[in-house]
């Protein structure tokens, strides 16, 4: 790599990172392998980075990659874990009733299967539309919507306390 | 508050809530460079058995016709017998690669109705990773199902003939067979040099020996096509081995559907 091309490369990982970690820890509940996603991630990146930078959008390529390590991850995995007990419990603002509140839904969404909850941290945290989350996830837009149906339905399941957000409510929702 | 905005609430506090390690980019570097270094040492490895190797001839003796309708199960295990297909007329690569890496491509038309190993594509990089580097890539008709991958052995693979003499030297191979202690998912890479009847294998991860693969996990720019990528290097593969590629779907120890591609005869590759 060139000393011009690594320096970009270093306001790339400067610029991004941290929304990269951020997006893995969610999918993956775990720090530590939420830290491993993004360095096997920058380091195909940088193998690679004198053609990826020359790509639109760089940084939709990386989630792309990271989304994808993730998923071999989950692949990789044997079907007898317990993904709840894999999780760190992260600290909480706000009032108690908020984050007892908080801690249940973010528990909940990580006992969805992988593919739905990739679906809802892409909608919801990186708030990307369903065609971009289509081609991040290699998969028709019909189902993207299929399992943010599904992982709606299933949270409204696992969360059945009409006093926050009814069954009913969540089961509404369009995808 | 809505449903969208309760979970985009909860994502993001989870998210602040967590502190983002501090990326060194010598770190990046350092992995860059170790996960190249595997990948070479690998290749040394595997260049060192084949040069050991003198006039290559199938081990009959190991691999042998079962007599069925289909071969046994591919597999790096010897016990399981399996004699390589011996094509007797050459095809020449078609077309190049219209990627940034000079590449020659094969196309191989959808025959294979079983989903997961019909070998549709092709594409074999020369020179890749330096002089006497190869890298081949194996396109797939459609991605195998994941319910269809845990209850099945799907292998592919490249039998090489780098004598040119119209026998198989070796079998590269990877199947989704690995120990269960690996995990679920887990695979299982290996080079069988043919004539010593030496299996060089690695189960499950940490992968890189005996050779470096990757795919996109049917996730990739190309829906419903699976990408294989084999890193050898000199002086195992040379630039004018003929090779052909092929994949098996096995159930209970039993191939039940299996493709080559091309479907008969070797390719020769320069």
């Amino acid at each position: 790599m060139q000393p011009t091309d690594e320096e970009r490369f270093t306001d790339f990982v400067r610029a991004h990172s941290a929304s990269l970690f951020r997006t893995g820890y969610l999918m993956t509940g775990d720090y530590q392998r939420g830290e491993d996603l993004l360095q096997a991630t920058l380091v195909r990146l940088y193998q690679r980075w004198h053609r990826i930078e020359a790509m639109e959008n760089p940084l939709g390529y990386a989630r792309k990659v990271l989304v994808n390590q993730a998923t071999s991850w989950w692949q990789r995995r044997s079907s007898h874990e317990v993904p709840v007990l894999l999780f760190d419990e992260p600290s909480w603002g706000g009032g108690v009733d908020e984050a007892t509140e908080h801690a249940r839904v973010w528990q909940a969404i990580l006992t969805l299967p992988p593919r739905q909850r990739a679906v809802l941290v892409l909608k919801y945290y990186e708030d990307l539309t369903e065609a971009d989350i289509a081609d991040t996830l290699g998969m028709a837009v019909g189902t993207v919507k299929s399992h943010s149906h599904a992982a709606l339905h299933r949270l409204g399941e696992l969360l059945e306390e009409p006093a926050v957000t009814s069954t009913e409510q969540i089961k509404g929702v369009t995808p | 508050m809505t449903v969208d905005q309760r979970l985009a609430r909860v994502l993001h506090d989870v998210a602040d809530t967590t502190t983002s390690p501090t990326v060194d980019v010598a770190d990046v570097r350092n992995g860059a460079r170790a996960r190249r270094r595997r990948t070479v040492a690998s290749i040394a490895a595997l260049g060192l058995a084949v040069t050991m190797v003198a006039g290559a001839v199938v081990a009959s003796n190991i691999y042998h016709q079962d007599g069925g309708t289909y071969p046994s199960p591919m597999s790096p295990n010897p016990s399981v017998s399996w004699v390589p297909p011996t094509p007797s007329d050459w095809s020449q690569l078609q077309g190049r690669s219209t990627s940034s890496v000079p590449a020659h491509t094969w196309k191989d038309p959808l025959d294979i109705t079983v989903e997961g190993i019909d070998l549709t594509k092709l594409e074999y990089t020369p020179n890749y990773n330096g002089p006497g580097g190869a890298r081949w890539e194996l396109g797939l008709g459609v991605w195998p199902h994941p319910a269809s991958h845990r209850r099945t052995v799907i292998s592919f693979g490249v039998v090489v003939d780098s004598t040119h003499d119209g026998t198989a030297d070796y079998v590269l191979g990877i199947d989704n067979d690995a120990s269960h202690s690996t995990g679920a998912g887990s695979y299982r890479v290996w080079v069988t040099d043919l004539a010593a009847n030496k299996t060089d294998m690695q189960d499950g991860p940490p992968y890189g020996v005996p050779f470096d693969f990757s795919h996109d996990g049917g996730k990739g720019n190309e829906p419903a096509s699976m990408n294989l990528t084999f890193l050898l290097a000199a002086p195992f593969v040379t630039n004018n081995a003929n090779w052909y590629a092929w994949s098996s779907l096995s159930k209970n120890g039993e191939v039940i559907a299996w493709d080559t591609a091309p479907d008969t005869g070797w390719i020769y590759s320069s």
